[in-house]
């Protein structure tokens, strides 16, 4: 499908038919492969990612709509980056000194139009009629039952197996301990591994992210 | 601005939705713009929902999290994802010896499942010689890792048990230090009221020294003046005696007693004529007023010669400078007094 980048897995395969899938639903401008090859091309700033910026732009992108509370997350990142596609193709740009401002800008214009749309549903506590009303803690806790605690434990486990063992030690090392505990086992981790205390928290966000996706899907099987 | 100028608690307050709008939007910005401050975040969240889910966190922070972060479905996915992951690491950290002991027996298992498969090799045959001691071998090292992990466990806790004892034994220690201060500080005070003991011992001993000293000066000086002055005679007698003849009829001259200072006794002699009186007796009257000084007992006379003594014994303070006159009587075998004699004298001192 993208020839210029060949290398690119399955991972990107599956965002642009994502992309696609947005884009169709909202009747609106329809992604090539091409167009999309571009994205990620001007993403990486003439770097080769293999996709990883595509991703983690899109993972920030739908933890900011997430973060205000908007009822698709996902759907709005996807929107964000449709449009930050198309922009791309119709300026013929191949590179662009701040592409994550160009992306952060767009995404804030989708959010003010999510705003205006009826389907808009804010999930604050405060924009919630009072009677009755919603403990969150029991909605979490209502799903969790549902979801059945003891199937993701037996996923985190499975998926756990699938990392490599000095990532499924690091991760443990990492999260494992109460405050002081926890701050005493990363410095000893980081001068173990020499690495910097941002580099060790990168790494591990990343190992957890992996596991909680795999987690996720793990479950929803 | 820069992602190093957002500290934790602002980024919880971010997360937790209390941030003011406008620092709240340059969040949202760095968030996506700013590859630090997005790592960051995402650090500070995965520790704030590991913390709420250990129930490390109270207050309006604990309120912000249920009504505003648990809000959105993504993020309860997030804290259900984190209880989980907490009970797994935690479980991770304990049976991990368990698990070394199962690479152990995998790292076993692999060389016999590659041997299954080269099973049909003219040689297996005779590898196939050491397929039982090889299981023997393997139960052996089952049997070892378990009992390894036996071992680790008995270590952990006989390294926690002496450990508590060393923290008794340091909290002993402490105490004892500090009563060894406590009596150090004893001596000392001791020592000093010691020291200060002895120097009035000394100075009391060197007062009393210097006054021996002086005393035998002084002594010394005395038994010089001693030997510098005549012997006086230490046998001095305290007794002087007088003999008095009674007055006659006429008038009579008074006798005269000189009695010195330091003189005890005065010895009087009163002469009489030889009577027939069982016994007598003596009154000395003062001669000014005629009052009755001293009267004496009865009183045996001796013979001397043709005549009779009578000794009376005077004590010589009795004998004030002046006139006195002695009456002597006879008893009579009736019992009777009778005047004899009348002795007059002067006391001189």
């Amino acid at each position: 499908m993208v020839t210029a980048f060949p290398q690119i897995n399955f991972v990107v395969d599956e965002a642009l038919n994502q992309q696609i899938a947005t884009a169709r639903k909202q009747e609106r401008w329809t992604p090539t492969a091409n167009a999309f090859a571009r994205l990620l091309k001007w993403l990486d700033s003439g770097t080769d990612s293999q996709g990883q910026r595509y991703e983690e732009m899109r993972d920030r992108l739908v933890a900011f709509f997430d973060r205000k509370n908007c009822a698709s997350p996902d759907e709005l990142a996807d929107e964000t980056l449709n449009r930050v596609m198309k922009w791309v193709e119709e300026h013929d740009r191949d590179y662009d000194e701040e592409p994550a401002k160009i992306c952060y800008n767009t995404a804030r214009f989708v959010f003010h139009e999510s705003l205006r749309k009826p389907n808009y549903v804010s999930e604050d506590i405060s924009d919630l009629p009072k009677p009755p009303a919603i403990d969150p803690r029991k909605i979490a806790a209502l799903e969790e039952e549902e979801q059945g605690k003891e199937k993701r434990l037996t996923c985190l486990q499975g998926c756990s197996q699938k990392l490599p063992a000095d990532d499924r030690d690091l991760i443990v090392r990492y999260y494992y301990g109460e405050q002081r505990v926890k701050l005493d086992n990363r410095k000893a981790l980081a001068a173990e591994r020499g690495m910097t205390a941002n580099a060790l928290s990168i790494k591990a966000c990343r190992i957890r992210d992996k596991l909680r996706d795999c987690v996720t899907k793990c479950v929803c099987e | 601005m820069n992602s190093r100028d957002y500290d934790n608690h602002i980024l919880i307050q971010y997360l937790l939705g209390t941030l003011p709008e406008a620092q709240a939007e340059e969040c949202d910005e760095l968030s996506i713009i700013d590859d630090s401050f997005a790592a960051r975040l995402e650090d500070v969240e995965n520790d704030l929902v590991d913390a709420y889910v250990r129930g490390e966190i109270s207050g309006q922070n604990l309120k912000a999290f249920e009504s505003y972060y648990l809000s959105s479905p993504r993020r309860r996915e997030k804290v259900a994802f984190a209880k989980s992951f907490q009970t797994f690491t935690e479980q991770q950290v304990v049976t991990q010896p368990v698990q070394a002991a199962a690479s152990i027996k995998s790292a076993i298992d692999e060389p016999q499942t590659e041997r299954q498969t080269k099973s049909d090799s003219w040689w297996n045959s005779l590898l196939s010689l050491f397929t039982i001691p090889n299981l023997t071998l393997q139960w052996g090292m089952a049997t070892a890792a378990l009992l390894m992990f036996l071992a680790g466990g008995w270590f952990v806790w006989e390294t926690m048990r002496l450990r508590g004892q060393v923290n008794s034994a340091q909290t002993e220690y402490a105490a004892l230090q500090q009563r060894e201060k406590e009596l150090q500080a004893q001596i000392e005070q001791q020592r000093t009221a010691n020291t200060k003991n002895l120097e009035q011992l000394n100075q009391e001993l060197a007062r009393t020294q210097q006054q021996l000293t002086q005393l035998q000066q002084e002594q010394e000086l005395a038994r010089q003046q001693a030997k510098a002055q005549p012997p006086t005679d230490s046998t001095e007698p305290s007794l002087l005696h007088f003999e008095l003849s009674p007055q006659t009829r006429g008038i009579g001259k008074s006798q005269t007693l000189t009695i010195p200072a330091g003189t005890g006794y005065a010895v009087l002699q009163l002469e009489t004529e030889d009577d027939d009186y069982q016994s007598h007796q003596a009154e000395l009257r003062s001669l000014s007023n005629d009052q009755l000084l001293w009267k004496s007992g009865k009183l045996k006379a001796r013979t001397r010669g043709n005549a009779k003594i009578i000794d009376l014994n005077l004590r010589a303070r009795l004998l004030a400078p002046g006139d006195y006159v002695i009456s002597l009587k006879g008893v009579s075998a009736s019992g009777q007094l009778e005047d004899i004699h009348r002795y007059s004298f002067k006391v001189v001192k």
